[in-house]
């Protein structure tokens, strides 16, 4: 039988939703704790003896744990020390054939998935009520229109008499802009203009509110005429806007993809209530890149392990958009495993650049475009860092320490993953050798 | 064709200095501002003509910047790293690589530096992810062993990153480094320089002797007691005549220790006025003597009545610190600079002997600090291990809180020269002794001890500790509980692989005694995750 993790202990670390868990796993990741531990290709599981003895049991197809403690954090102490002492010492954990108490598990875990399917097939499958969507719709965009309409005087006002009046008082007063857009149901406008009252005084601070500003007032010039737009565009701005579409919609609306998707970069923000995880996967086929956002409050878990440097089969269901770019995972098929081996992306910047300019054609919105640039070495000026291709040129690298990208290259070339906004470049990942090592947060 | 960036910075530059003051003041210029060079502003003019200014403005900015993000040329001149040399030696694999990280934010540092001497031992380095990590960590010892684990890919990283330049002090030329460097990489270099070249070393500071501070002078002439032969006598007999005391006080302590040079011989001769010994005598002395117990002879010191100011020279300084009598200050300080082997010589009595003599002696405290500093410089181990025996049976009746302290930091001064085997019999007697009494002394007993320990002493340490934490009960078994649970936290990260088993057991015994406060409880746990966390450095790092 294979050994029951392909993954590393850095990997299984990702998993932990604070680093507490992870220090109280690490501690828990010693053979005299556990007993009748054992796997069975499908399934991992143990006893910890703990201040009881809890039976922990995980999921290897995708690292979903279960634990009989208390605990409400997710994956619990317990869980994160069995999946480190896997991966650290495979051979502590026998062959064997699973206990009821994790097959039962299983078991309820396939009805729950089938369950789940069955229901968003059949939401597709129900016909719409049309006509009260429509008038649902309309009135929506009736509250949208009034507060739209305010915010575009206001920021006229805000040119005709000045940005310098936004200098001094300006937060509170984009606040209160920001508050109005979030009753006028068009919450995407208000999180814009929250971004603008927090952009740092750099030399060029003008400009670049002006330019926000300019984009906040084509949004509401494409929503006035959102009706010439194609169907497509109509999605994207409606997203941009901020009118979430429910995953049923997705799957009967989105286009689905079939492939093996690597994991390629993954960034998490905490506001301190709610945690966001941005997953980019790279279809190994296809070439296709997708975004997997999750969300979760306070410690509670994310509802899929995706794990950087990972690859798994999956069908994806992309949101509706000129530029398919945001999906869900409607069906894993198999385990993910440590990936190794040469992750398909751009051999020149100049196709990077040829790339973000047909996607902006396609979708003016867009901010960020995934990407894994191939052989490139890490450069630094007294200003900024740069990666440079096989060319020649030089891409610039967002403001931050990228002194493991540079240690990790040794000034040879490498593979990096990341995100490049049209003005820096992210690194999240770099490939070296055969071995996915994860960068930046 | 202009490239979209340098036009759209002067455009967008122009159209926010406009909005920043605000297009009611600046219409006529907005309206120009308007037309632009570019493809998008043709696009731009055919935009509804009826639009106000303001919006026009707007839209005009966020178009060429969206025209700007899909069209961002690239400079061409920024010079990539150039490559590391490739590696001499193999990297350690994975499992270790994942070691490591933990350890470097794991307490204490010595598991680390544990790990990293392995990977040295074993000829690995470590992988090139873990570099920045590693060459952040402060911990002196650990950046001692860090130029041997981290390649050629260490060393390259270190030529760019400023943080870790200080790892370039040591490839540099020692000579540079010596003019050039800081205090504390002089200091550094003058003492490998010492280990390898002394006359080099001597020849350096002979050099810059003159424009170095006066507490640098001290700090490098406490250099050559390492090494120290009768080369060195000119320097410090040069040194005798500096104008600060502290310099003449360091020249001339370690002059006594040149055993053929005239200072030494100056001052013997000079302390042998105040100092007189008579061997024990009668039949009582003649019985014990034949029954192997001898008795003490009768130690006379005779301080000096007044300063002689001359002695200023050897950096004897006229006034004593404050909680000390003159007399006594001046007994010590002269006799302090007299090699110890001289008194034997003199009065033809051992170590032993005049140390217990000195217990019973008027000026007993005066006397002993002086020979416990000289044993210290003249690396004397007979005698640093009488002394840190005789003071234990120092007398502590009117011992003032100063004498007190002063009597535990000699012994701790002296448990850090003794002779290891009569460190691991002290230590193991400490841990048989009924009370644990002056607990810090004898765990600094433990820094003389060469690490690893052997299999037979680090056994025999647990058992005793084992026996005595079993033995511990009545009304002060809880501080009682506390020392031996400070032992076992000492010794934890000494001990030989063997005794890992052994010491977790204890451990666990020591875990289950009932009522535990819970910083013992955490102490314990602490332990617990340090023997199974050498466990693991063994195992992953096979030597």
């Amino acid at each position: 039988m294979p050994m029951p993790l392909v993954l590393t202990v850095e990997q299984v670390a990702t998993l932990a939703p604070d680093p507490a868990s992870l220090s109280a796993g690490r501690k828990l990741a010693a053979g005299r704790v556990w007993k009748h531990m054992g796997h069975d290709g499908r399934a991992l599981w143990g006893e910890c003896q703990g201040s009881a003895l809890y039976q922990v049991r995980v999921d290897l197809n995708d690292f979903a744990a279960k634990c009989s403690c208390p605990s409400r954090k997710f994956p619990c102490k317990h869980a994160l020390g069995l999946l480190l002492m896997a991966a650290a010492s495979p051979m502590e954990i026998p062959d064997a054939t699973a206990p009821e108490w994790v097959a039962d598990w299983l078991g309820k875990r396939g009805e729950a998935a089938q369950k789940k399917e069955t229901k968003a097939e059949a939401v597709a499958a129900t016909p719409v009520d049309e006509k009260a969507q429509a008038q649902r719709v309309l009135k929506r965009a009736a509250r949208v229109d009034e507060g739209l309409d305010a915010l575009d005087l206001w920021i006229s006002d805000l040119i005709r008499n000045g940005l310098g009046s936004l200098a001094d008082q300006g937060e509170s007063a984009l606040e209160g802009q920001a508050s109005r857009m979030v009753d006028a149901q068009a919450p995407g406008i208000a999180g814009r203009l929250r971004r603008i009252a927090s952009l740092p005084r750099t030399p060029d601070w003008s400009q670049r509110v002006l330019v926000a500003l300019g984009d906040v007032v084509l949004l509401i010039e494409a929503f006035r005429r959102i009706d010439t737009l194609d169907a497509p565009l109509q999605d994207d701005v409606r997203t941009s806007i901020g009118w979430t579409v429910k995953d049923e919609e997705v799957t009967a609306r989105g286009i689905a993809a079939d492939d093996r998707w690597l994991v390629i970069g993954q960034r998490t923000e905490d506001d301190g209530r709610l945690r966001t995880q941005r997953s980019w996967l790279l279809g190994l086929e296809s070439r296709r890149y997708a975004l997997v956002l999750q969300f979760a409050a306070g410690t509670a878990p994310f509802s899929q392990m995706l794990i950087p440097g990972t690859a798994f089969e999956a069908r994806l269901r992309y949101w509706p958009s000129a530029h398919p770019s945001r999906a869900l995972i409607e069906e894993r098929r198999g385990s993910a495993e440590a990936w190794s081996g040469i992750a398909p992306g751009f051999e020149h910047f100049s196709d990077l650049l040829s790339a973000m300019s047909h996607a902006l054609a396609a979708q003016p919105w867009l901010d960020l475009l995934p990407c894994v640039v191939r052989a490139v070495r890490p450069a630094r000026t007294a200003e900024s860092w740069h990666l440079v291709d096989a060319p020649g040129r030089a891409l610039p690298l967002a403001t931050a320490d990228h002194w493991k990208l540079a240690a990790l290259s040794g000034g040879n070339p490498v593979d990096v993953s990341g995100e490049w906004n049209g003005e820096t470049f992210l690194p999240l990942g770099a490939f070296v050798g055969d071995t996915f090592e994860r960068l930046g947060v | 064709m202009a490239t979209p960036s340098s036009a759209w910075e002067s455009e967008i530059k122009t159209l926010s200095d406009i909005a920043l003051i605000g297009t009611a003041r600046f219409a006529e210029d907005a309206r120009a501002a308007l037309h632009g060079e570019l493809p998008v502003d043709e696009f731009l003019a055919r935009v509804d003509v009826g639009m106000s200014l303001e919006r026009r403005v707007l839209l005009t900015a966020a178009v060429r910047a969206a025209y700007d993000r899909a069209g961002r040329s690239l400079p061409s001149n920024v010079e990539p790293f150039t490559a590391a040399p490739s590696e001499t030696r193999a990297t350690a694999a994975n499992p270790v690589t994942a070691l490591v990280m933990e350890l470097i934010t794991t307490q204490p540092p010595a598991l680390l530096r544990e790990a990293l001497e392995r990977l040295m031992r074993a000829e690995l380095i470590v992988a090139p992810g873990t570099l920045p990590a590693l060459l952040d960590v402060r911990d002196s010892r650990v950046r001692d062993i860090l130029p041997h684990v981290i390649g050629e890919r260490g060393r390259w990283v270190s030529t760019l990153d400023e943080r870790a330049a200080w790892l370039l002090d040591v490839a540099l030329e020692p000579r540079t480094i010596w003019q050039e460097g800081t205090h504390a990489q002089r200091i550094a270099v003058l003492r490998e320089q010492r280990a390898v070249a002394p006359a080099d070393a001597r020849a350096w500071l002979a050099e810059t002797w003159a424009q170095e501070k006066a507490e640098h002078r001290v700090q490098f002439l406490e250099l050559f007691g390492v090494g120290l032969s009768s080369a060195d006598a000119s320097l410090l007999e040069d040194a005798l005549a500096d104008r600060s005391i502290h310099v003449r006080a360091s020249a001339a302590r370690l002059l006594s220790a040149i055993a053929d040079s005239d200072t030494a011989a100056r001052l013997s001769a000079r302390a042998d006025a105040f100092l007189g010994y008579e061997p024990p005598s009668g039949v009582l002395a003649r019985v014990r003597s034949a029954i192997g117990s001898a008795a003490a002879g009768t130690l006379t010191a005779t301080p000096p009545q007044a300063f002689e100011q001359m002695w200023e020279r050897d950096g004897i300084a006229a006034r004593p610190a404050k909680g000390v009598g003159e007399r006594a200050h001046w007994l010590t300080e002269l006799l302090a600079l007299v090699r110890p082997a001289h008194w034997e010589e003199r009065f033809g009595a051992s170590a032993r002997d005049l140390v217990r003599a000195a217990i019973e002696s008027e000026w007993s405290q005066a006397i002993l600090l002086a020979w416990s500093r000289a044993a210290v410089t003249h690396r004397s181990s007979v005698w640093i291990t009488a002394l840190w025996d005789g003071w234990r049976h120092l007398s502590l009746e009117n011992a003032t809180p100063t004498d007190q302290a002063l009597r535990r930091m000699m012994r701790e001064q002296l448990g850090l020269h003794m002779p290891p085997d009569d460190a691991e019999a002290r230590v193991l007697e400490a841990l048989g002794a009924p009370e644990p009494e002056m607990r810090a002394e004898y765990l600094a007993l433990l820094e003389a001890i060469p690490v690893p320990w052997r299999d037979e002493f680090a056994h025999a340490v647990l058992r005793e500790l084992a026996r005595a934490t079993k033995a511990s009960t009545g009304p002060d078994q809880q501080l009682v509980r506390s020392i031996w649970i400070d032992y076992l936290e000492r010794i934890s990260p000494r001990l030989p692989r063997a005794l890992f088993d052994d010491a977790l057991a204890l451990e666990a015994e020591m875990s289950a005694t009932e009522s535990l406060f819970p910083a013992q409880q955490r102490k314990l746990e602490q332990i617990r995750q340090l023997v199974q966390l050498r466990e693991r450095i063994h195992q992953e790092i096979p030597l």
